[in-house]
This record gives structure tokens, sequence and C-alpha cells, in this order.
């Protein structure tokens, strides 16, 4: 069969199968949904569980009103942690330290062992709550508070800054260890 | 000669549709010969942090790939509101291909950035940090941007909302940027180390050339895609034309094997057919 042309007509047929080219528009929607529910809901979670690092001074001032609830303090250790100070305390292992931040000091009783990157003048955040009461048996702090509040820490995160230079060290030794 | 006639049209088309150039393969030269000067300088001339120790060196590769997600994602603004002004299908295919290639760099910040989290701050991820969950949040954004524009539609509608998906987004860089001084006690990561001159040395110099190298790499794979997607649209736009041209070529293949004819090359031994 031939047109006018002189050539062929066409088979206009649409073609079925394997070659057919289709794009449903149902897993882009459904992506684009899920990544909407995700996203609402990840804002929603920061905005009502974010909670900002207490710094060890402020916690102090509050510590009465806040009682044992739950929260993460920002302090910098007084010194390395000694792993010889271990306790065990309940039949877990346990390291008391200090933390202190502007000048006020923080005995902590922290769960485990601190991290690797635990050290004198490193700030971190501890989560945990306020206690009241004397040192658990074999905890002591010779550098601390000792004013019959300790913070029980079951999770200890380090907040590294920014300063990457070779002398910060030293410096941070000489501005003195409770400085943060 | 049927095999230089069935030749040239291919060739031809192969030279239309490929999305590399003269410029695109020196840039390939150039990140194929600087990735492993990186890599010395990362890993052998440069020295592990007094308290980092080796998990510094993840420094020369998620500060430069944050960096350059911003710009992609800015990029993608930039094309998004030239597109709404303009009409200009190449400032849609900019806002596309930036998209996708600051998808890639997010996702490499929010996994080196993980990576760093573990040894640095004890921890792999915190849902309550504020750099990290706005970070998450813009590589879903556009993440979900990407998955729009794989929705059927028409070219024009589809432009023009993606374009507004774009901007809307795109709010988000600044946040991300700003959080660690915003919300100082609301996460764990540290400040700026260059606004403050708090690298120095050879780790500073390090970090450019890894800036430097990795903003090549996401030259080319920008160029790359934003032709990759022109092309795309071409074969898009032309498709109809080219299924047409198609079942005609096929037509007269089919007639004149039927009536005993010598087809050679598809088109050659039929001049008026489509070339």
């Amino acid at each position: 069969m031939t047109n006018t042309a002189g050539s062929p007509d066409l088979d206009l047929t649409p073609r079925t199968g394997s070659t057919a080219r289709s794009r449903s528009k149902w897993v882009p929607l459904a992506l684009l949904a899920a990544i909407a529910v995700a996203v609402v809901g990840l804002i929603w979670f920061l905005i009502t569980n974010s909670q900002a690092f207490l710094e060890a001074d402020v916690a102090v001032a509050e510590r009465v009103e806040q009682g044992d609830k739950r929260f993460q303090l920002l302090g910098s250790p007084v010194s390395d942690a000694d792993p010889d100070d271990t306790v065990l305390i309940d039949g877990a292992e346990h390291t008391p330290f200090t933390v202190a931040f502007d000048d006020v000091l923080v005995d902590v009783v922290s769960q485990g062992t601190p991290p690797d990157l635990f050290a004198e003048g490193v700030p971190v955040v501890l989560e945990g709550h306020w206690v009241q009461g004397p040192a658990p048996a074999g905890v002591e702090w010779p550098e601390g508070a000792n004013d019959g509040w300790y913070f029980d820490a079951d999770r200890v995160l380090v907040k590294h800054d920014e300063d990457y230079r070779n002398e910060r060290i030293e410096e941070a030794e000489d501005r003195g260890r409770l400085d943060t | 000669m049927s095999s230089v006639g069935a030749a040239s049209p291919q060739t031809a088309q192969a030279a239309d549709y490929s999305v590399s150039s003269r410029g695109t393969r020196l840039l390939g030269v150039f990140i194929l010969v600087s990735v492993p000067v990186l890599l010395l300088f990362a890993f052998v001339f440069t020295e592990a942090d007094d308290t980092m120790e080796d998990a510094v060196r993840l420094l020369y590769i998620h500060v430069p790939v944050a960096v350059l997600t911003y710009v992609a994602f800015s990029l993608t603004a930039v094309g998004s509101v030239a597109y709404l002004w303009k009409r200009s299908r190449w400032w849609d295919t900019v806002a596309h291909a930036a998209a996708e290639v600051g998808v890639v760099f997010c996702g490499l910040t929010l996994v080196t950035g993980s990576i760093w989290g573990r040894p640095t701050w004890n921890t792999w991820w915190e849902w309550g940090d504020v750099r990290l969950v706005t970070t998450l949040v813009l590589f879903l954004v556009f993440v979900g941007y990407l998955a729009f524009r794989s929705v059927p539609a028409e070219p024009e509608t589809r432009a023009k909302r993606a374009a507004v998906i774009g901007i809307i987004g795109a709010i988000n860089i600044p946040i991300v940027n700003r959080s660690v001084e915003w919300w100082e006690n609301n996460t764990l990561h540290q400040q700026s180390s260059l606004t403050d001159g708090q690298l120095e040395d050879l780790t500073l110099f390090t970090w450019f050339l890894g800036t430097v190298v990795l903003g090549a790499i996401f030259v080319w794979l920008l160029i790359t895609r934003f032709r990759l997607a022109w092309l795309e649209e071409e074969i898009d736009r032309h498709g109809l034309v080219t299924a047409l041209e198609e079942r005609r070529a096929e037509s007269h293949v089919g007639v004149e094997a039927a009536v005993g004819g010598s087809v050679v090359g598809g088109f050659q031994d039929n001049p008026g057919g489509p070339q």
C-alpha cells in the first residue's frame, strides 16, 4: 500500500511490549510524599526536642530548679581522665572527673570510660542529671567542687573547637585550665 | 560506497550527542593528575593533629564538599530565578544539573561529617543537633526537587514548579551555614576555622588544594550533567519526530526486502528517505 508520494504508508499502530517507553509518575510522587513527611518531621523534632547545652555555671545556678531532670551540660575537664580512677558502681564501670565553665566547677560521675578525645581544656557535653548527696563509694574529686552535688552522666560527647593551629595547646595551658 | 555513506551521518550524530568537549577533556586530565597529589598532601606530607590524630585529614575533603554543596544549591536558586524571569530553557537546565551535583556533594558532606563525628565527638549522629539536621533537611529537599523533576509533566509547567522548589530549598543554605553561630549551644559542630585564621601552614594549603581539586571535579560534573540534561530534553522534545522517522525507515526496509531489493546501510539505498 502506497500513499500519493509513492512511498509506503506508515504503520502507526501503537506498539506494545518492552519497546514501549513508559514513565510512571507514582514512584517519584511517592518519594516526594515520603520526603515531605520526613522534612516536616525532622523540623518538628528539632524545634520541640533540641535542647541547648547548659553551661556549667548556669547549670549550677539552676540546679535546685532542675531537680533530677535530664539535660546536657557543657564544660571543660580540669584534668585528663586517669584510667586508674575508674570505680565500680552497682557493678558497672564509672569514671569521676570535674568540669568547669567560667571558673565554676561541677563534679561528675560518668558511666563507662571517657572518649578518646577527652582531655583537659577540650569542651565536653555531658548527658545526665543532678544528684544531691555524698559521692558514691570510692569516688573522689581531688580538684573538684565537693559541694554536696554531682552530675550523674551516662553519655559524654566532645565539642571540638575550630582551632587547628599547632600552638593552640600551649596557648590553652597559658590561659589557665579553667578557661573555656 | 554505502559503508562510507552510512558512517558519515552516524559520526555526525555521535558528535552532536557528545557530552564532552576539549575543555572538559583537559579538565578531566587535570583531575586525574591532581587527585593523587591531593592524596599525597592529605596522607603523607601533612601531619596528624595533636588531639584529633588522623581524623583531621577528613578536613581536606569534608570542608570543600560542604562549600561546594552551598555553591551547587545556590546555583540552582540562581538558575531558578533566572528561569522564572527569562523563561529560558538554558537556565532551567543549569538549575537541574546543579541540583543533581549538589545532592551528590551534600550526601558526601553528610557521610564524611558522620565519619568525622564518631572519633571526634564520640557519636555518628545527633538528632537534636541543629547543624546536622538542617543539613539533612537541605539534602532531602533537593532530593525532593529531583524527584519532582522526574514526574511526567509538560516541560514548561515542570520547570516553573521546580524553580519555585529550588528557590524555597535554597533559603535553608544560610540557615545551615550560620547555624553554628546562631545556635552555638545546640550543636557539637565547630565554628568556621577559615574566617578566623585557625588553619595555617601546610594544613591550610592542603585544604586549599582540596578545594581546587574537588572544585574541578564539581565543574566537570556540572558541565557534563548540563550537557546530558540538555540532550535528554532534546530527545524528549523531538521524540515524536524521531519515532516517525524510525518507523518510516523501517517501512522502507520492509517493503524493499519484500520485493527482493538490496538494502545496505539503512537509508543509503533509498536516497529519498530521511537523512
